[in-house]
């Protein structure tokens, strides 16, 4: 039996959720969404993805950063690779120290490269 | 008393009366007039000119006394010139030693006329970068504008007394006499406000050109899926679909275009300089352009040496750099035309030329090519991106 990959995607924008679950699900993964820091945190503790794609700017008081943060900080959750997926340029080597497996910007990437990317960290 | 006795005692009255005015005269008071006395004798010529000669004195005192009034006067209307002046002004000897400074200048530098009177222009004006390390001698426009007597502006920071850091534009410029370099006239300018509303613009910029990437990639990606699910679409509504994504990709280089230039003004673009191969660059760079030369006819050639070559580049911005050369190297060529990219060694250095067949730039305008908002004055008809060259 072939294993269904779950990819968490930690995004606001319902446009953007519509896009991956659509690419992702064509693809073969399991699409779980959350819109918040806290939520993406919970979610990734419930459902245990094989990985997580993660907006930096993002509603309430906590950002990307202190999403991935918590996540890094979680022993059982620091193993899901994060590949953080922003249309921020400059924040890339703050996302690779916090612990990001990879960051790619969302406008200058096709959605094909965005699947691509993830296929092989989602092993 | 004989006659000579009397010759005697007749010459000392003479002189005696004289003897009141040579006192006054002795302690500046040249105000006595010289009573001729009667009748004509040896004397008589020697009182007239001792008068003639005090009325020159006083002549000469009174249009001294209005010279220097006019002086005087001349100069305070000088210095409320210079202090009304809002940029500071500071003047120096030949040596660079200040000899004037304006009110102004003594605000924004902290340091008194006092203090700085005498002193090399260099101790008081300390010049350095924004991070504080110092501006090199020649930098200055000093030099350049004593050398070359002429006018010479340049950007930097002064350290004020107090050791903080003030941003300002400097004009320097030769005090010439006849032929002679007599000193320099400093005048600068508080940037702080001009620096302030920069970075609101740049701020402003960076974050519309962040928010417009959203919806921009929400476009892209819609018409990606869509595209690769219907593959058989009929041609007139796939051309369509295909002019809507390439104008979507176009927007898309336009604001990463407007963030580039936005990380330049503020200072934010870092290099990372390490050893790159440059024609496995330029190879990469050609395959991304290849489709858009096709489509316009253009032929690509990149001719390189058989060995591999390496330059010291930033990696990540290099193929930058190349990919606006030859996008506006194909852009602005003609249908058939040819773009050629060569690569030769000189010396230490590798030279990459970029070539084409196109319209050229008039040599009246190669000068401004990278200004920010330069574009050629025979290119009013063709497509442009603004931002292409500034990277």
């Amino acid at each position: 039996m072939i294993e269904i990959k779950t990819v968490l995607f930690i995004e606001d924008d319902v446009e953007m959720q519509k896009i991956y679950a659509e690419a992702f699900s064509n693809n073969g993964f399991d699409v779980v969404s959350a819109s918040t820091a806290d939520e993406g945190v919970a979610q990734a503790r419930e459902k245990h993805p094989s990985l997580i794609i993660l907006d930096i700017m993002l509603p309430g008081r906590k950002n990307g950063f202190d999403a991935l943060e918590q996540l890094v900080a979680d022993s059982e959750l620091a193993k899901i690779p994060v590949l953080v997926l922003t249309n921020l340029d400059s924040e890339k080597d703050v996302a690779l120290k916090i612990g990001a497996k990879d960051y790619l910007v969302k406008a200058n990437s096709s959605i094909e490269q965005v699947v691509e990317k993830v296929k092989p960290l989602a092993k | 008393m004989n006659d000579l006795e009397k010759y005697q005692k007749y010459v000392k009255e003479r002189l005696n009366a004289l003897t009141p005015i040579f006192a006054k005269a002795s302690i500046g008071d040249f105000s006595e007039d010289v009573e001729i006395p009667e009748g004509e004798d040896e004397f008589s010529e020697l009182y007239a000119g001792i008068g003639i000669m005090l009325e020159v004195i006083r002549e000469q005192i009174n249009s001294l006394k209005s010279a220097k009034e006019i002086v005087e006067e001349e100069k305070i209307l000088d210095d409320a010139i210079l202090d009304s002046i809002g940029d500071g002004v500071v003047v120096t000897n030949k040596n660079l030693n200040i000899t004037l400074m304006n009110h102004h200048a003594q605000m924004m530098t902290e340091y008194t006329d006092e203090e700085a009177q005498g002193k090399h222009l260099f101790e008081v004006l300390k010049a350095v970068d924004e991070k504080n390390i110092p501006i090199s001698y020649d930098a200055r426009g000093t030099e350049e504008a004593i050398e070359k007597r002429k006018k010479t502006s340049v950007n930097y920071f002064y350290l004020t007394k107090s050791g903080s850091q003030l941003p300002v534009s400097v004009t320097t410029s030769p005090l010439i006499l006849g032929d002679q370099i007599i000193g320099t006239v400093v005048v600068f300018r508080d940037r702080t406000k001009d620096l302030e509303v920069e970075k609101m613009k740049n701020e402003f910029i960076s974050l519309a050109a962040h928010q417009l990437r959203s919806p921009l990639s929400i476009m892209r990606w819609n018409l990606e899926l869509f595209m690769s699910q219907n593959s058989s679409l009929p041609k007139k509504e796939k051309d369509k679909l295909d002019s809507v994504y390439k104008n979507v990709m176009r927007m898309i280089a336009l604001v990463n275009d407007m963030l580039s230039v936005s990380k330049i003004d503020q200072g934010k673009t870092t290099h990372q300089i390490e050893p790159v191969n440059i024609i496995a660059i330029i190879n990469d760079v050609l395959n991304e352009v290849e489709v858009v030369a096709e489509n316009k006819m253009v032929g690509l050639a990149f001719n390189h040496p058989e060995e591999e070559v390496f330059v010291l580049a930033d990696r990540e911005k290099l193929p930058g750099v190349i990919l606006n050369l030859l996008d506006n190297a194909i852009k602005f060529n003609t249908l058939l035309g040819k773009v050629e990219v060569n690569i030769t060694k000189e010396g230490e250095d590798v030279v990459v030329q970029v070539s084409d067949s196109g319209i050229g730039i008039p040599p009246e305008d190669k000068e401004q090519v990278f200004d920010r908002y330069y574009r050629a004055t025979n290119a009013v008809f063709i497509q442009f991106r603004p931002w292409a060259l500034f990277s």
